[in-house]
């Protein structure tokens, strides 16, 4: 196991960042967008070197458990995501719940995670079908992070009480 | 907010072929409600349920997207093949509208050209500004061009196997007949659709087509990009033009007609009578007009190549000597596949009138020098022929799938192209000197 652990996360990660940031629209980006944005050049990067980065993805037996090979992206991908958290946040892209709020990174994590896995294996021609996952499963999970009907239902029981008075 | 329409499409195999069991399951209910209507009441409309059904299976086309959606299109479009409550029903899904994310399309680039929309165009808008079934259009400039840039959605071409099996079934129970009757026709459809979703066989189509009709006057075709192209990016040049459609609606000038009418016309004409291969696809949504009412065709993703054989043995019906000649006849209809050796004398009698009834509807213009294609007596002959063909329950029978494979498209381009005639009440001249150089 010790050549997983050898993976420089963090110079593919700068990477991607830094080519995010090449294109003009990218500043310009929603969360969402920067997310699918991220995760779109991210995968572009792996694949000049696909076949080392699949060989170590499908090794991975258990996914979503701490894994050590992937621990050092993990951390700078929620680095990353604490950012973009924030960002939605503000612009109310994103909805700040109680105590829920701190999940939210862990939950873009598991996206991420889920959409390596699938591309590892994915046979598609050029792994179209990555594409399209990755397009859902990051509209479904922003469209859990944006302010939905829960919030405006716990809203609405909130000002019930209230009006009783 | 980025667009989320795209959350909406089902694409992953089983959550499609959920959505088809949901309708069938619906279809069924309708037909059982329709059959204890009928029970009751004698005077049950049978248009009333084919519309309930059209109106549930139109719902999971449009759902489904991509080459479904073409599939019910194409279906449509060959008049008889569906019932006009249907071929309503979806010839009215032309304008579907789906998006992918700002950036999913410069990742598509990357992917196939490799290099980012800004790094090869001046500039590129990332909203699409039309979408259709496979792919959406977007604007872009280069060197003070504007330029039309078509991306195709991914997984579609992947996707066109199995939508088309899971549809089948469908439709099958639809029109009552046999999957083994029909499998060449399907077959047909799926190289077609497949060859739709490869844009850098589109680009030769236009190339070759364009090269082949330049002479034609009024007639416009888009100049293409190879370099700016590939297999799932096509770039051509923008014109600036109206819908055919807004053309019909609002022109007055029947003279402008008539020369939108002629282009059309000789665009098919050439390319079928002298190279047998031609755009399969004439919808209006294909057409544009320019200013100076000229034809734009855009779309040369449908492209149907005919043999020599075929070819010759179907035109050959519109000569009088060959019609007339009950032998002669009889050879090309057997090489047709419209009668086989080996059929009883009822079922021959009946493809008999049928095909001959046909072959004189059809081949009315080309039997004179102009033709009036505004004919209203002429146009619903055409319809009111596929109708009969539905109507007629002979024809459901196995023995019943008949009619060359090639012939689907041919009559699909004939009947696209005599719908737009009559919309424009056009009269054109004919040119028939192919007919001489057909010989059986």
């Amino acid at each position: 196991m010790d050549s997983d652990l050898q993976f420089n996360w963090s110079a593919v990660f700068d990477k991607a960042i830094a080519t995010c940031n090449e294109d003009d629209n990218y500043a310009g980006y929603s969360a969402r967008e920067k997310m699918l944005a991220f995760m779109y050049t991210f995968l572009q990067i792996i694949s000049e070197d696909e076949n080392k980065f699949t060989s170590f993805l499908k090794q991975q037996r258990i996914p979503f458990i701490k894994n050590p090979g992937l621990e050092e992206l993990r951390k700078l991908f929620s680095g990353y995501c604490d950012t973009l958290i924030l960002e939605g946040t503000n612009s109310g892209e994103i909805q700040a719940r109680p105590f829920v709020a701190n999940y939210y990174g862990g939950l873009l994590w598991n996206t991420f995670l889920s959409v390596l896995y699938y591309w590892a294996n994915d046979k598609s021609e050029n792994k179209e079908h990555t594409d399209v996952l990755v397009e859902k499963s990051v509209h479904f999970t922003f469209d859990i992070l944006a302010p939905g009907v829960i919030d405006s239902g716990l809203d609405l029981i909130q000002n019930i009480f209230k009006l009783r008075k | 907010m980025p667009d989320k329409k795209q959350d909406k499409i089902p694409t992953s195999k089983v959550a499609r072929a959920s959505k088809v069991f949901r309708t069938s399951m619906k279809v069924g209910a309708n037909y059982i409600k329709h059959n204890a209507q009928k029970a009751v009441n004698r005077n049950v409309d049978e248009n009333a349920f084919d519309e309930k059904n059209a109106n549930e299976l139109f719902k999971l086309m449009s759902q489904l997207k991509g080459s479904a959606l073409k599939i019910a299109q194409m279906m449509s479009m060959d008049n008889g093949l569906l019932p006009k409550v249907y071929a309503e029903k979806f010839a009215q899904a032309q304008n579907s509208a789906m998006a992918l994310s700002g950036p999913l399309v410069v990742n598509t680039f990357k992917k196939y050209i490799g290099k980012a929309p800004n790094e090869i165009y001046d500039s590129f808008k990332v909203n699409a500004v039309y979408a259709a079934s496979i792919g959406q259009v977007h604007e872009a400039y280069k060197d003070g061009k504007k330029l039309a840039v078509k991306l195709q959605y991914p997984g579609v071409a992947e996707s066109i196997h199995s939508d088309i099996n899971m549809v089948k079934p469908l439709f099958l129970r639809f029109l009552g007949i046999k999957e083994k009757d029909v499998r060449e026709y399907f077959e047909e459809f799926e190289e077609r659709l497949t060859e739709e979703c490869d844009y850098e066989k589109e680009l030769r189509h236009a190339i070759q087509i364009a090269k082949w009709t330049e002479h034609v006057p009024n007639l416009i075709i888009p100049k293409y990009y190879k370099e700016l192209s590939a297999k799932k990016i096509l770039t051509m040049e923008w014109i600036d033009a109206q819908p055919l459609q807004q053309f019909i609606d609002t022109e007055k000038d029947q003279r402008k007609k008539n020369q939108v009418g002629q282009a059309l016309l000789d665009f098919l004409h050439v390319s079928i009578h002298q190279h047998h291969e031609f755009h399969a696809d004439p919808h209006p949504g294909n057409f544009l007009i320019t200013k100076d009412n000229k034809l734009v065709v855009l779309d040369f993703g449908c492209v149907k190549k005919i043999p020599k054989d075929f070819y010759i043995h179907y035109f050959a019906l519109v000569k009088d000597d060959v019609f007339n000649d009950p032998k002669k006849l009889r050879i090309c209809l057997e090489h047709l596949d419209m009668l086989r050796k080996g059929d009883s004398k009822e079922v021959e009698a009946l493809f008999y009138d049928t095909a001959v009834k046909a072959i004189r509807n059809l081949s009315m213009p080309m039997k004179s020098d102009t033709f009036y294609f505004g004919d209203k007596k002429f146009y619903d002959q055409l319809q009111s022929q596929g109708e009969e063909i539905l109507n007629n329950k002979e024809f459901r029978k196995p023995s019943a799938m008949r009619g060359s494979k090639h012939a689907i498209y041919l009559h699909r381009t004939f009947f696209g192209l005599y719908s737009i005639l009559y919309k424009l009440n056009a009269t054109v001249n004919i040119d028939r000197s192919f007919i001489d150089h057909i010989k059986i």
